[in-house]
């Protein structure tokens, strides 16, 4: 299983807005990267939690998961596929969005690097909350929004 | 990029997080001459840290280019003092690690991030 990591503004888009961006990243990568099954774990943060160019931010950072020795001309075709349709959902300007397609190794000292960094019950704490929030956006059939704070 | 991501046990206040990110975008722009346009800054807080740490930052910057060892050394360093400093926290209470990007994996502006030292031209040609 391949994942996805993606941060966005808190009352930045309507749920519609992620389920529609989810949908876009979903159909892109499988036509440009892979068919392996793809989590997507959205970061929703807080308000006064972000900042881009010393102003609060508005910025959406996606960072997915590929192959080892990923064709970088595929890589720029996928971004800009993305790139192209998440602006029209989202209504934001090019440089408020970042993306990134980083090989399996790198992507998981990323994913692993932000619970590395805790106690055995700070990453018990978190792993609860993802868990949770796992299961009811599975129940409900919604994308997984996580508020990273504790 | 780049990705400043700091999580903190206890939450901070907007002033010092805000502090914080001003402090993280001058130190990056000002040691390795990077526009100060896509520098992102983002916080958590509740965590219980590794180490007896109060606050730990996660540097997500581009590597390669004109960017040795040495830089990205200081760079994680000053850093370091500058959250301390900025989040009135013991130097001994934060931790800072790094992570390397090559430039070529990510796309910001609709532009593929040119390599460390090479920003001049790319920003003329995103900005156009």
């Amino acid at each position: 299983m391949r994942k996805t990591l993606i941060l966005i503004q808190e009352n930045q888009f309507s749920d519609a807005q992620v389920a529609l961006l989810e949908k876009l990243i979903r159909n892109q990568y499988r036509n440009h990267v892979s068919r392996e099954r793809l989590l997507v774990i959205w970061n929703r943060i807080p308000a006064g939690q972000a900042f881009t160019n010393y102003q609060d931010s508005r910025s959406s950072l996606v960072t997915m998961e590929c192959p080892t020795g990923f064709p970088q001309k595929q890589r720029v075709a996928f971004l800009k596929a993305i790139e192209k349709d998440w602006l029209k959902i989202s209504g934001q300007h090019p440089d408020e969005l970042m993306l990134a397609l980083v090989e399996e190794a790198l992507f998981a000292d990323v994913f692993q690097g932000t619970q590395k960094r805790l106690a055995l019950r700070g990453r018990l704490a978190f792993m609860a909350k993802i868990i949770r929030t796992v299961i009811h956006a599975s129940v409900k059939r919604i994308p997984i929004i996580v508020n990273p704070n504790l | 990029m780049p990705v400043y991501n700091i999580a903190s046990r206890k939450p901070l206040s907007y002033e010092a997080r805000r502090r914080t990110a001003d402090a993280i975008a001058d130190i990056h722009c000002g040691l390795t001459g990077a526009p100060a346009e896509f520098v992102n800054v983002i916080f958590m807080h509740g965590h219980a840290l590794k180490g007896g740490y109060d606050l730990n930052v996660i540097c997500n910057v581009r590597s390669g280019g004109n960017r040795n060892a040495e830089l990205t050394e200081t760079l994680r360093r000053k850093i370091l003092e500058g959250v301390a400093v900025s989040t009135s926290l013991d130097l001994n209470k934060v931790e800072a690690t790094l992570v390397g990007f090559p430039a070529s994996w990510a796309m910001e502006g609709g532009e593929i991030l040119p390599e460390p030292g090479e920003e001049e031209s790319w920003l003329a040609r995103s900005q156009a």
